[in-house]
């Protein structure tokens, strides 16, 4: 029994294969995600519909690993059928992870457009920076100020009402 | 390596705008790079309080809301195309005396498709308690044009019901310090139809409460210090998780489902002792028994074993975890008990110590020696502390003897028990009393004999 693969717009039913996209990493990994899946990125959105036809789309951007995790965020808020409170629970632990790893995930949605993911990513670091003072932010994230002492003080005159 | 320097600006601000307007601000000082990002933030904070202090002169006052002002108008005002407003929030006190800049800020907003709009125009010195109606300090022009509108916040600022009708994206709604009619009530929840959440804080001129909407999709209500003609509430809420009652008992009929999570009951408005109250209370507490979490309050607590039935309710609670707003004096121990024999699977209990409410009238279901009514008789053996009960927390602790009997009982006798976490007051109690004593007090319970191995005290 044969199948036409559906129109890209369409939901899967069980009964049909699924479309798979193919993408290659910036060094050279290649993987496979569900049409479904990749319409959550717009720069993929836009590369499917002008598709040269199984080529895998190259991502010089995003590296494998990343690229792998980025691929199971998309499915996993494709997938039918997850309640709010377990994907919450999930995209909880998706972002458990080392400050660096947060700051690729953000490039990789920003490039890739996917905006539940750079929310998701942007708040984790929001997250990180709220409740600390400027020089326990400097500290965490090893933002070197390059402000004299004179214009520091300037820039905290001036917003003065926000370190009251 | 500076962990932002693989971000463009543009991904900065978009951090920097899930900061409070405040923390956002002070993001200025981080380096020269962040001097001036803060300023392109979708999360628009013009608050007042943030310039006018309440403990300065009224002269200085005035000065430093002329600061405010100025803030306002100097802020960058251009329409480019990238930067997006996702939300704007104005608070200030007496608009009328500056107009021209109150319209512009809502201008600013509109043209700028924002999600969230809140202008709260209540002025701090209104007291809270206090039902008197104010004369809205603004009118907000017929014709926003905001389909896009998510969440709308307005504080004594009144409008046109109509403009309602095309704001059919809305999902939370919060009113407050106004008149609204009933109808323009209902009007919302049909047109609305997304609507998640609806709170109403000191309105008046409602009629009463009805809310029977088909395919209601509400999931939260707020009803906070609300002056009804009738205190009627008749609510179907098929969807509802929360929901939340301050003021007069009234008549309640609510018909939720299962789906409910939470409810909050206070009647702190309340000042008499009502000793046939109770049969109301059981049956307004019986339409709430899906909740997971229940908050009640100490006049619950006094009038609810003046029903029928005083021990329990007929039927279990489904309650997890109970708040009571709460002295933990004699008057409020029958209620007490009436909870924990209702709730045989409850799992966490929070005491949230306030001020005694003592009604002069008050009268128990029956006689009893107040010394003696924790001491465990077999009356006070509870299902949930004996099987369920895992953690107990005091928040305002000071050591009273009403606390320590309550938390000797429950260690004594909470053979599930696994933590008690006693949050100290920071408040002097009137008699010499202040954050030192009542640690030695808390140290004083930690002794206390505990029938489950695996109990234990946290001073916090």
């Amino acid at each position: 029994m044969s199948s036409s693969p559906p129109p890209s717009s369409a939901a899967a039913s069980p009964s049909c294969p699924k479309k798979m996209i193919a993408l290659r990493s910036s060094d050279g990994e290649t993987f496979e995600i569900e049409e479904a899946a990749a319409l959550q990125s717009k720069t993929l959105e836009n590369m499917i519909d002008e598709d040269c036809a199984g080529t895998p789309i190259p991502l010089p951007n995003v590296t494998g690993k990343i690229l792998a995790k980025v691929v199971e965020f998309c499915s996993k808020h494709a997938e039918p059928g997850v309640d709010d409170e377990s994907l919450r629970a999930w995209d909880a632990e998706f972002v458990n992870v080392e400050q660096a790893t947060v700051f690729d995930y953000i490039l990789a949605a920003n490039f890739l457009e996917i905006p539940t993911l750079l929310n998701l990513t942007c708040n984790v670091v929001a997250d990180m920076i709220r409740g600390k003072t400027p020089d326990e932010i400097r500290k965490f994230f090893n933002i070197k100020s390059i402000f004299s002492p004179e214009e520091e003080e300037e820039v905290r005159r001036e917003n003065h009402w926000a370190f009251e | 390596m500076d962990m932002f320097s693989v971000l463009t600006d543009a991904l900065i601000i978009t951090i920097i705008s899930f900061l409070p307007f405040e923390e956002a601000a002070r993001t200025s000082v981080l380096s020269r790079r962040w001097r001036d990002l803060w300023r392109s933030t979708a999360n628009i904070e013009f608050d007042e309080r943030f310039f006018v202090r309440d403990n300065v002169a009224v002269e200085t006052q005035r000065v430093q809301r002329l600061e405010f002002i100025n803030f306002i108008r100097c802020w960058p005002h251009e329409d480019t195309a990238e930067l997006i407003l996702r939300r704007f929030m104005l608070r200030m006190s007496k608009p009328c005396e500056f107009k021209c800049d109150v319209q512009m800020c809502i201008s600013f907003a509109i043209s700028r498709d924002v999600e969230v709009l809140e202008l709260d125009f209540s002025d701090p010195t209104w007291d809270e308690n206090d039902m008197e109606n104010h004369e809205p300090e603004f009118d907000l022009p017929m014709q926003i044009g905001l389909p896009a509108l998510e969440s709308l916040t307005l504080f004594a600022c009144s409008f046109n019901p109509a403009l309602l009708i095309n704001l059919r994206s809305l999902k939370h709604v919060s009113f407050g310090w106004i008149a609204v009619r009933m109808s323009t009530l209902n009007d919302l929840l049909r047109n609305s139809t997304c609507l998640e959440s609806l709170r109403l804080k000191k309105c008046w001129n409602l009629e009463h409460l009805s809310i029977f909407e088909r395919d209601l999709a509400l999931k939260t209500l707020v009803i906070d210090n609300c002056n009804f003609h009738q205190e009627c509430f008749a609510v179907e809420a098929p969807n509802l998780r929360s929901f939340k009652y301050s003021g007069s008992v009234g008549n309640f009929e609510l018909l939720f489902t299962r789906h409910l999570e939470e409810a909050e009951l206070d009647f702190g408005s309340e000042s008499e002792f009502d000793e046939s109250g109770g049969e109301l209370l059981q049956t307004l507490l019986s339409s709430l028994d899906c909740a997971r979490v229940l908050k009640v309050c100490s006049y619950i607590l006094q009038v609810v074993p003046t029903g029928e039935e005083p021990l329990r309710m007929q039927s279990p609670l489904n309650v997890r975890h109970l708040i009571l707003n709460t002295a933990l004096h004699r008057d409020e121990y029958w209620g007490i008990a009436f909870f924990l024999k209702s709730c045989p699977f409850l799992e966490t209990l929070t005491l949230q110590m306030s001020p005694p409410r003592i009604f002069p009238d008050y009268q128990p279901p029956f006689q009893f020696d107040p010394s003696r009514f924790w001491s465990g008789n077999i009356e006070r053996l509870y299902r949930c502390v004996l099987r369920t009960l895992k953690v107990v927390e005091v928040k305002g602790f000071q050591g009273t003897v009403n606390e320590t009997r309550l938390l000797r009982y429950l260690l004594y006798n909470g053979r599930a028990m696994q933590e008690l976490k006693l949050y100290l007051s920071n408040e002097a109690d009137g008699h010499g009393g202040d954050r030192s004593v009542y640690f030695q007090r808390a140290v004083f319970v930690m002794g206390f004999p505990k029938a489950s191995p695996n109990a234990h005290v946290m001073i916090i």
